[in-house]
């Protein structure tokens, strides 16, 4: 398979007063052609992060110190100029950002916001523009004759599909949607997501669908990466990942959930907090949570190791972790 | 009223109503809701947002005035007391907020957040400093939240501490009752369970009832002895938490059971399509107003006045298909 996009070794660390904040450390992803890759992690894990940087919306102003390569169509986007940045971007990579209410101009009509965002990448006249965002928001499932309304005339469901329709006006080889869904309710969630897949199925569109739900990832996604503390701990196709989970975060993320189709009288929490980005632990950074830890998890960082063909792990222990092991240091 | 505390119920909720005057006319926020709930046990109420379930548990604790019906709790009506009554009452009826973000005083610490039930209910006076210190760090020690962090400000702890400090300022005063509004929704899933696991245990220990709200079908069956599943302001379905599960019988129950994502790549649920989106309730009118969005859905439905039925023993249902008045089981 073709792979679409290539993260190697990406790290950004902000300069902040409390200390540098290490977001995205040592990252490296990549997502397969016309497939779905599910970002999962909690609050502050980094995603939305690496998703900012892939699209070169970190700016110096916000004084991001970057290292590493993001290989897209040949070419290193970190290295691309602003000018060049805006011709990828809503062009050939777009983002769907997790607050509706928040992304779309509250004074222009949803229209004229699809056609900004046609006109911007196409040779089009303003009538064209407006004819294709008519289109767009017929195939987001709103009606045409709406389109002369403001957000605050929509649902938060439709206003997504505005964003939505924002996002794929330009038939984009590449979607991050960073938590798309979250501000929904569930059966407009259901409905958001289908239509995303259509929509991916149709054009062979690659997807990054950036959430914190398991159930969301389990039902959408092809291939999953588990973000913690900035760096990807298990990444794998979602069978490997829900069926063979070999990294012990990722165990614990499955346990702190309660499940509809099975009876739990308690759950298992992960103890502990996420440490903080600006004095992560010296060996892996799950250590101080994980039930495995030994003495050599909390000296040294451990690499990625396959555990399977494409199934990824950052752990010393999952041999011993696989063979029903627990700790022993 | 003695036949309820005689039966175990702790709270009893008749033809609560509650409606706002908004300038298209009437909004039913909560039309007609009616349960009760056991000593010590958990109600949970689902549904999405701008069904009512908030303004309920609100409206319950007055916080927001019922436009009608009556609330029971331990047989007494509260929604007849006075107001000094009432605030005498409020030491048995809490409640803990969805927002741990925005529902604590970010100039108070957490001895002060904590402190403050006591003093408002005159607990404690100001003089006693000593005791009442002492029973802020036996709260906190209940609730999980290590005593260092007693001079602390809310900004400088995480979202599932916070909404520790909400749980303890809710148990403070000792409760017999606690409405629970989304207390676990702005939190990640491992907070989530530390924080379940604690309201778990906060009712095995003093055996609190529970009005649990949340938009979430998985944490409502983990904690529920009984659910409710509220549509525009009126209950659809009520019954046991298993049933639920097990034979949901109101279409919009299913069409939520079946937009749930489960974190399973193997399961499948076939998913019940709802076209459209909410319907205004405001002057909503007679008939279902399920109808629109019903897959279900014939004509008669627009004009059914809203009948709610019990079909099997505890289970009960608002649909004029799927429960029709002749099948009822009677009473």
């Amino acid at each position: 398979m073709r792979k679409v996009l290539e993260i190697k070794n990406l790290t950004v660390h902000f300069a902040t007063s409390d200390g540098t904040v290490r977001a995205v450390n040592d990252l490296t992803l990549s997502m397969e052609k016309g497939r779905t890759l599910g970002v999962v992690g909690e609050t502050g894990a980094g995603k939305t992060t690496l998703a900012k940087a892939v699209m070169g919306l970190l700016k110096d102003r916000d004084r991001a110190v970057q290292g590493g390569e993001i290989w897209y169509d040949g070419r290193d986007l970190r290295t691309l100029s602003d000018a060049e940045l805006r011709e990828v971007r809503g062009k050939q990579i777009s983002m769907i950002f997790q607050d509706p209410m928040t992304s779309l101009n509250p004074v222009i009509p949803v229209e004229k916001q699809i056609a900004e965002a046609i006109e911007a990448h196409q040779r089009v006249s303003g009538e064209e523009a407006l004819r294709q965002a008519l289109e767009m928001l017929d195939m987001v499932g709103i009606p045409k004759n709406r389109g002369g309304e403001y957000p605050h005339q929509f649902s938060g469901g439709m206003k997504q599909r505005v964003v939505i329709a924002i996002a794929m006006a330009c038939n984009p080889d590449l979607l991050l949607a960073d938590e798309p869904t979250t501000a929904l309710d569930v059966t407009i969630q259901a409905q958001i997501l289908d239509m995303i897949r259509e929509l991916r199925d149709k054009n062979g569109t690659s997807v990054m669908l950036i959430t914190h739900d398991l159930g969301v990832v389990a039902q959408n996604c092809e291939f999953v990466a588990i973000v913690y503390a900035g760096e990807v701990v298990e990444y794998g196709d979602v069978h490997q990942i829900f069926k063979e989970t070999a990294h012990p975060y990722t165990m614990g993320l499955l346990a702190s959930v309660p499940k509809l189709n099975e009876q739990t009288e308690r759950l298992q929490p992960i103890e502990g907090l996420m440490p903080d980005p600006t004095a992560l632990p010296k060996g892996c950074f799950f250590a101080p949570r994980c039930r495995y830890a030994t003495e050599k998890c909390r000296k040294e960082h451990p690499p990625e190791r396959e555990a399977a063909p494409n199934h990824l792990v950052r752990c010393f222990r999952i041999d011993e972790i696989k063979k029903g092991g627990t700790c022993d240091g | 009223m003695a036949e309820y505390s005689a039966g175990g119920e702790q709270l009893v909720v008749k033809n609560l109503k509650k409606y706002f005057n908004t300038p298209g006319g009437k909004l039913h926020a909560v039309d007609n809701v009616s349960f009760s709930i056991r000593k010590g046990e958990t109600l949970g109420v689902v549904g999405e947002s701008g069904c009512g379930k908030s303004t309920m548990g609100r409206a319950i604790l007055r916080l927001h005035e019922p436009t009608s019906g009556q609330v029971l709790f331990d047989g007494v009506d509260v929604t007849a007391l006075k107001a000094a009554q009432m605030k005498a009452m409020r030491t048995q009826m809490q409640i803990i907020f969805q927002d741990p973000y925005s529902s604590l005083n970010p100039r108070m610490t957490v001895r002060e957040a904590i402190s403050e039930p006591l003093l408002i209910h005159k607990l404690y006076r100001r003089g006693q400093k000593e005791e009442m210190n002492r029973r802020v760090r036996e709260i906190m020690d209940l609730v999980g939240l290590a005593e260092r962090l007693i001079n602390t400000y809310p900004h400088e702890l995480d979202g599932g501490r916070r909404q520790r400090i909400g749980i303890a300022r809710a148990l403070a005063v000792n409760p017999k009752f606690i409405v629970c509004d989304e207390p676990v929704s702005a939190l990640d899933v491992s907070i989530q369970a530390q924080v379940l696991n604690l309201m778990q245990d906060l009712q095995a220990q003093f055996g609190v009832t529970y009005l649990f709200i949340t938009h979430d079908l998985s944490v409502v069956k983990h904690l529920s002895n009984e659910i409710v599943v509220m549509y525009l302001g009126e209950m659809v379905e009520k019954c046991r938490a298993e049933q639920l599960f097990t034979n949901p019988v109101h279409p919009y129950t299913q069409a939520l059971l079946s937009a749930i994502p489960v974190p399973d790549p193997d399961y499948r649920s076939q998913r019940i399509p709802l076209k459209g989106e909410l319907t205004s309730p405001i002057e909503p009118g007679v008939g279902c107003r399920f109808a629109k969005r019903c897959p279900y859905a014939c004509e008669e439905c627009a004009c059914v006045p809203y009948r709610f039925v019990e079909i099997e023993p505890d289970h009960f249902v608002s649909c004029a298909k799927f429960a029709p008045a002749d099948q009822a089981v009677q009473r």
